[in-house]
């Protein structure tokens, strides 16, 4: 197979393969996300930065006092990657940093970490602590919207 | 730092308390909710290019020379244990290159921590003294941009960096941001050693400092200030030397007493004091600390010191800038025998002589006077790791390189700048 051929069957995989990619970019990138609560939580609205405060670890537990159980989406996942983007603007790496200076000072520990996302609607109700961000397409009546960013 | 005789070994029972309470609560509370295991390492090679210094990243550790694999090199593990809503505890074991090895250097951490309420929250056992702004989490490679904290700034105040006792924190909302204010009080013990493994130990007792933290959207803020006694300094025949020294008639020697109580600090009131600031707003990453040192201590002259520390992101990779100093509050004075009047006998002379002479050395070789300029760049090449190379041009006095080992050298001979490269790679597990 000489190397015009080569050129001529991989082009069309390249193509395909850049167009599904910019596809998934495109619907990760319009995905709406919210954050939750337990049903039962009494907490009916969070502000951005108290949702900051609890993912970040300046606090652990809600301004009513209640503990507080942050979830994350796995690593390296489309929706974590989006979720700390949206709400301090850093990268997963960063926020890995950021939350090795927090864990080795012994201040606070970061957010537990599902094992997938179909898990967390099993977390949140099995938890009346819990918070968690979600698309919004993936809200139960299990679930207490409670913040979402602006559009 | 500088005698030499036999070493001394303290058991230290402030920590063993400690770490034997964690144990309990570990072992009597059947209600822990949750044990989780974690940890932090770094393996770095260092290169060290120097004829009559050798290296150490702190005042605390082995001095080291040519190609060294344990100079940056830190393996520290974590446990936290949750037992209920407002308990829980925390251990941190780090191991390093210390000169001292006994167990108390490698333990960074052992407290249980009660939060009463939100804002509120008490500790008590081992502590990061949590003067600056590494304070808490220096040892973990990962979690900073640079191949070590600022040597000109963290290596001296690595010797009061833990402390056995209790803090309060208050944390509280303000201006869009986080305020923490914080009080600590305890026992910050200090266990060194030379490079013969003669060993020096000293305590800054009764340590109480305040701390104020703001954090807002890309900036944060630190501010301390603190003091403590310096008590129960061991250095083998110190007291003996000093005592001689006191002996001395002032006709013979009249600043023979100043002297003495220059090398002695029982008694001398340590005070620190720091200021600190970091902006990164995911494209520029900046960061600065200046902080004093007072103590009217031989050992550990007063001084001010600080670095700024400046790095751009290309995406994973932060090339970054760093420059840093420490300067002596005064400067070096040579401490010179005296002339003594005729007819005073040889040996009495000889004698005079020689304490003089010790003590010159001895001051000239506890001297901190330098700066650096140093180049790095970090990649976080994969989820939890990160390749980190510098490159450290360090320039000393004469004398002024304390931080380094440098029994070798004369100290009246400015030496060399010291090169030291770094490569390593960090972690996070």
């Amino acid at each position: 197979m000489t190397l015009k051929m080569h050129l001529a069957l991989a082009l069309p995989l390249i193509v395909i393969t850049l167009f599904l990619a910019s596809c998934k970019a495109m619907a990760e990138s319009t995905m709406k996300l919210v954050v939750v609560v337990n049903h039962s939580n009494p907490i009916d609205e969070l502000d951005q930065k108290q949702v900051m405060d609890l993912y970040m670890g300046r606090y652990t537990s809600f301004p009513n006092s209640m503990p507080a159980t942050p979830i994350d989406y796995p690593s390296n996942s489309a929706v974590k990657q989006q979720f700390y983007k949206m709400l301090v603007n850093k990268d997963e790496k960063k926020i890995r940093a950021y939350w090795s200076r927090l864990l080795f000072s012994g201040r606070a520990k970061p957010p537990m970490e599902a094992e997938s996302g179909e898990n967390i609607p099993t977390l949140l109700a099995d938890n009346n602590a819990a918070l968690a961000y979600v698309p919004v397409d993936q809200v139960t009546s299990e679930m207490k919207i409670v913040f979402q960013f602006n559009p | 730092m500088f005698f030499n005789s036999i070493p001394k070994i303290k058991t230290d029972g402030v920590i063993l308390a400690s770490l034997l309470s964690v144990g309990a609560c570990l072992t009597t509370n059947a209600k822990a909710q949750e044990v989780s295991f974690s940890g932090f390492a770094t393996i770095g090679a260092t290169l060290i290019e120097h004829d009559e210094l050798s290296y150490r990243s702190s005042l605390l550790n082995q001095t080291r020379d040519g190609v060294s694999w344990r100079s940056d090199s830190v393996i520290g593990g974590q446990v936290n244990i949750t037992f209920s809503e407002q308990w829980d505890a925390v251990g941190q074991v780090v191991v390093q290159d210390r000169a001292d090895r006994r167990l108390d250097n490698y333990i960074e951490k052992a407290f249980v921590r009660y939060r009463p309420a939100r804002s509120w929250a008490m500790r008590g056992g081992r502590l990061d003294s949590n003067f600056y702004m590494l304070s808490d989490y220096r040892p973990a490679g990962y979690a900073y941009t640079w191949a070590r904290p600022p040597l000109d700034f963290y290596s001296a105040v690595a010797v009061a960096a833990v402390t056995d006792g209790a803090d309060l924190q208050y944390t509280t909302d303000w201006q869009e941001g986080v305020v923490k204010l914080g009080v600590l009080y305890g026992n910050s013990a200090a266990h060194l050693a030379s490079e013969d493994g003669t060993k020096t130990n000293f305590d800054f007792a009764n340590l109480l400092s305040f701390t104020l933290e703001y954090q807002r959207h890309n900036w944060q803020f630190k501010a301390t200030s603190a003091s403590a006694t310096l008590k129960n300094f061991e250095y083998a025949d110190f007291n003996e030397f000093v005592s001689q020294i006191r002996a001395v008639p002032a006709v013979l020697w009249p600043q023979a007493q100043n002297v003495a109580d220059y090398l002695d600090p029982a008694g001398d009131k340590a005070e620190f004091a720091a200021i600190g600031v970091k902006f990164d707003d995911s494209q520029w990453q900046i960061q600065s600390e200046l902080a004093s040192f007072k103590a009217n201590w031989q050992n550990l002259p007063d001084a001010k010191f600080g670095y700024l520390s400046i790095g751009y992101y290309l995406d994973d990779v932060l090339p970054y800038f760093l420059v840093s100093a420490h300067r002596p509050d005064n400067k070096y004075t040579a401490i010179t025998a005296p002339a003594l009047p005729p007819g005073v006998p040889a040996n009495i002379v000889q004698s005079i002589q020689l304490l003089a002479h010790t003590t010159e050395d001895a001051a000239a070789n506890s001297f901190i006077d330098q700066n650096s300029v140093s180049l790095g760049i970090r990649w976080d090449f994969a989820d939890a790791w990160a390749l980190k190379a510098q490159f450290d041009h360090i320039r000393m006095q004469a004398p002024g390189s304390a931080l380094f080992g440098n029994n070798s050298l004369d100290l009246k001979i400015k030496p060399k700048p010291l090169n030291v490269l770094h490569l390593g790679l960090s972690t996070v597990f």
